[in-house]
């Protein structure tokens, strides 16, 4: 041990610490990360079942937040300098990070972290592209830390987990004072940073349908760089076909960061539907996905830029899944 | 408001008197002294912070003290032994994989992780498991260089 504080001393370790601390605060003189507020506040609830979270967020309506992994709100916390009078901690509810398949059905507890849903051999074997955009979430350290629930409820455009959930029709379990409901993931965000979700309730999980096992989905996220960094533009795809007539059967198409909220481009899907997959029609679709996108301009990327994108991965992923089609044995 | 936590950090147990609003990285630091853990962004990216938790990367500027009661924490002042350098240690020592030093307690705890996991990695899972600890000095090569010599002599003896 560099500082060898006394065992289980708690006197002694706080006298220490305020000799310690007298006088020598140093700031760094070049980060302005000293000027942001520090996030505060008053009560940190770890409750153990959802009805204990929905409780308390009742109790406390408009003081209080849930606080997954945090690596959305204390981020957020820091630069805008908000604070609330209480936090509720639902990352020790028993089971609430569970994957499982069952009847058909795959359900992702909330607080599933992206390096569960990577490695989760259910996601590997049944929805394997929402395993692959787990793994592609910003860092180790974060995959380690943030939720599924956390992802979703955050509500940014950018949110990985979005697209490929937008695509195989997940439906959300949300909790709240008046018992449950399930709302379809398509009309669950409403907005940048916004959701149905009303102040006292909670996303308790993510329900996946049975998928149909002879369609095959893709999932591609464009960056700046491999890691730590949001998508520019992403996209899923979930396709199935005709094998003789290679007409589409099936098309499903979610876009994420180009838009106020992640999207289903559900004009081009009806476009491709019953039409035989060949290059045209496959280009064809993805300018369409290309007006139906709403990108906006920020530091990283422009908005052309983005939108020109979106033609390229939406046409890349149809031929992804298509390729994945033609390697599958049915 | 402060609140009593305990906290098991390098083997050790420890009762703080503190603010329960408190991260990890302002406790290691301001209450423990263990500066070894560094503030870098304080949002999560550049990966300075990195401290284990129950043996995994974890970055402490986004962890709640509270939350992480009874947990193992390790940070970089935990891994020599007996004034022994961790092999990690001696290796970015002798492998020039040091310069400005800021990265380096954070990258050595992801390394750590990482070969617990897997003692014989690939350069390539290498570069992915280090892949959230920013250094902007080195470029990088020397480090992973550091990581792998590491792993040769572990699977020389
Ligand atoms: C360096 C860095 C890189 C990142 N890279 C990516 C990336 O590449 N892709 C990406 O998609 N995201 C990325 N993120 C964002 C973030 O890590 C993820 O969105 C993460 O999944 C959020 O989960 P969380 O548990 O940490 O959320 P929290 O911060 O705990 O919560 C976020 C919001 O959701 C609410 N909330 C959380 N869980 C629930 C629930 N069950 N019910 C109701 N409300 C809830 C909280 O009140 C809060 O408002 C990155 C973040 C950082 C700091």
């Amino acid at each position: 041990m560099g500082v060898g504080w006394p065992r289980n001393d708690v006197s002694q370790a706080v006298l220490k610490r305020k000799t310690f601390q007298k006088g020598k605060v140093m700031r760094d003189p070049v980060s302005k990360s000293h000027l942001w507020k520090k996030p505060c506040w008053e009560k940190y609830f770890r409750v153990k079942t959802p009805g204990e979270a929905v409780q308390i967020l009742e109790e406390l309506q408009g003081e209080s937040r849930v606080i997954a992994g945090g690596t959305d709100l204390l981020a957020r916390m820091r630069q805008e300098g908000f604070g609330v009078k209480a936090l509720v901690d639902i990352t020790c509810i028993p089971g609430l990070g569970e994957i499982r398949s069952e009847d058909g059905l795959i359900r992702l507890g909330a607080v599933a972290t992206p390096k569960d849903l990577s490695q989760s051999s259910v996601l590997r074997e049944k929805a394997f592209c929402l395993a692959q955009a787990a793994s592609q979430i910003g860092t180790p350290q974060i995959r380690n830390l943030g939720t599924l629930g956390g992802n979703l409820c955050n509500a940014s455009p950018a949110a990985d987990l979005a697209p490929p959930l937008l695509i195989f029709e997940a439906k959300a379990k949300i909790a709240g004072g008046k018992g449950e409901r399930e709302v379809p993931l398509d009309s669950f965000f409403t907005g940048p940073g916004q959701t149905v979700l009303n102040p006292s309730e909670i996303l308790k999980e993510i329900i996946i349908p049975e998928l149909r096992l002879d369609a095959s989905a893709t999932f591609l996220k464009l960056g700046r760089r491999k890691a730590a960094d949001l998508a520019l533009v992403s996209v899923a795809v979930l396709l199935a076909m005709d094998r003789k007539e290679r007409t589409c059967q099936l098309i499903r198409i979610g876009l994420g960061s180009v838009a106020p909220t992640p999207i289903r481009a559900k004009q081009a899907e009806a476009f491709l539907i019953g039409r035989r997959l060949d290059d045209r029609s496959i280009q064809e679709a993805a300018q369409s996905a290309m007006r139906e996108s709403q990108p906006i301009s920020d530091v990283r990327a422009s908005s052309q830029y983005r939108r020109e994108m979106v033609g390229v991965m939406v046409e890349r992923a149809i031929r992804k899944c298509l390729e994945q089609l033609e390697g599958k044995d049915v | 408001m402060k609140r009593i936590l305990k906290l098991h950090v390098n083997g050790e147990d420890f009762e703080i008197l503190t603010e329960i609003h408190k991260t990890l990285l302002e406790v290691l630091r301001e209450d423990l002294g263990l500066t070894g853990t560094k503030r870098g962004c304080d949002l999560g990216t550049c990966g300075a912070c990195t401290v284990l938790i129950d043996g995994k990367p974890h970055l402490s500027c986004l962890t709640l003290t509270a939350d992480v009661q009874g947990k193992k924490i390790t940070t970089i002042e935990g891994l020599a032994q007996d004034g022994q350098l961790h092999p990690l240690q001696k290796a970015f020592a002798e492998k020039g994989a040091i310069q400005c030093g800021f990265c380096t307690p954070g990258m050595i705890l992801t390394a750590k992780a990482l070969l617990d996991e897997d003692p014989h990695p690939s350069e390539e899972k290498v570069k992915k498991a280090i892949s959230g600890n920013l250094c902007r000095c080195t470029g990088y090569v020397k480090i992973v260089d550091a990581i792998l010599s590491v792993t040769d002599k572990s699977s020389e003896s």
